[in-house]
């Protein structure tokens, strides 16, 4: 399982799960490679996206060559923005680690998000910038 | 009373030569010393001036206004948004909903795109993210990358990834 945090990293799956604290939904765009609607949305001050449903043969079907398409894949960045094919629901609590579990939304239908800005902690952390320049450390989803 | 009141008459040929085309506006300051100093100047220049004031002055408000209509519409997206969360919709009355607000993605010149921005920043002072302009500008984020990368401001380059990443 990848776990990316720099600027451009992305995922693409056929169903995604986030947390945040902060959520946007933007009004919808035709995607003109997949020329059909998407829900835009950003997930701002911090977020991380996970991919519980891979996309059926995604090497055919993944809008971009460079979105990690695995399952269990997850991005994590200061904001995160992406579409989705279809309508962005309530966010649902599940399992989040072995001991925790956190209030996930998610995104259905071939989805999209990917990191705009860096982990908030690490845009405010010289020692972290320091430490970990390109790269920090996934710490989510431990935030409880 | 004002001695410098008094009405001086003063010959045709006066300001001869300082403007050719003896089109001027004159300004009269009175001294210390009951000395008075007039000031010429071109009265093209001036009206050249305000007129170019005027000119970024509307299209600040055009820009603006801009801005505004954006929001508001995201604004009006939202509150559908948020009525399909709360139930008020289901799913295949929110799509239909939805279908106005639903634009194509368009190409913009990266340096139309960069003036803008630049614009923008400086009489807002709001920071966006490249996803909130490429939802202004309705064109890709790629196509807004494009347009950071002309402006100079470290703000604006820190918006884009670095070559290592």
């Amino acid at each position: 399982m990848a776990k990316k945090s720099n600027i451009c990293s992305a995922v693409e799956g056929d169903k995604l799960i986030f947390n945040t604290r902060q959520f946007y939904s933007r009004p919808p765009i035709i995607h003109d490679k997949l020329k059909k609607r998407v829900y835009p949305f950003k997930l701002g001050i911090n977020g991380y996206v996970e991919i519980a449903t891979p996309l059926e043969n995604p090497s055919q079907t993944a809008v971009y060559q460079t979105s990690l398409i695995e399952k269990g894949d997850s991005i994590q960045g200061g904001v995160i923005d992406g579409w989705s094919t279809k309508p962005i629901k309530l966010p649902t609590v599940g399992a989040a680690t072995g001991t925790h579990s956190a209030s996930f939304g998610s995104l259905k239908g071939h989805s999209y998000a990917h990191v705009e800005s860096a982990h908030r902690d690490h845009l405010q952390s010289s020692d972290i910038q320091a430490r970990h320049p390109q790269l920090i450390e996934i710490i989510n989803p431990i935030y409880d | 009373m004002n001695r410098l009141s008094t009405a001086t008459t003063v010959m045709p040929n006066f300001f001869a030569g300082v403007h050719p085309d003896n089109d001027m506006l004159l300004r009269i300051q009175s001294g210390t010393q009951r000395n008075v100093t007039i000031t010429s100047t071109q009265t093209q220049t001036v009206r050249d001036n305000l007129n170019e004031f005027v000119k970024q002055h509307l299209q600040d408000l055009e820009l603006l206004r801009s801005v505004i209509f954006w929001q508001k519409r995201t604004i009006d997206y939202q509150a559908l948004h948020t009525a399909f969360l709360l139930n008020s919709f289901s799913e295949e009355e929110f799509e239909q909903e939805s279908e106005k607000f639903a634009v194509h993605q368009q190409d913009m010149h990266p340096e139309e795109i960069a003036a803008i921005i630049e614009r923008i920043d400086s009489l807002t002072g709001i920071k966006f993210d490249t996803s909130d302009y490429s939802d202004y500008f309705q064109c890709s984020q790629e196509n807004i990358m494009a347009g950071l990368q002309l402006l100079p401001h470290q703000h604006f380059a820190d918006m884009l990834p670095s070559s290592t990443e």
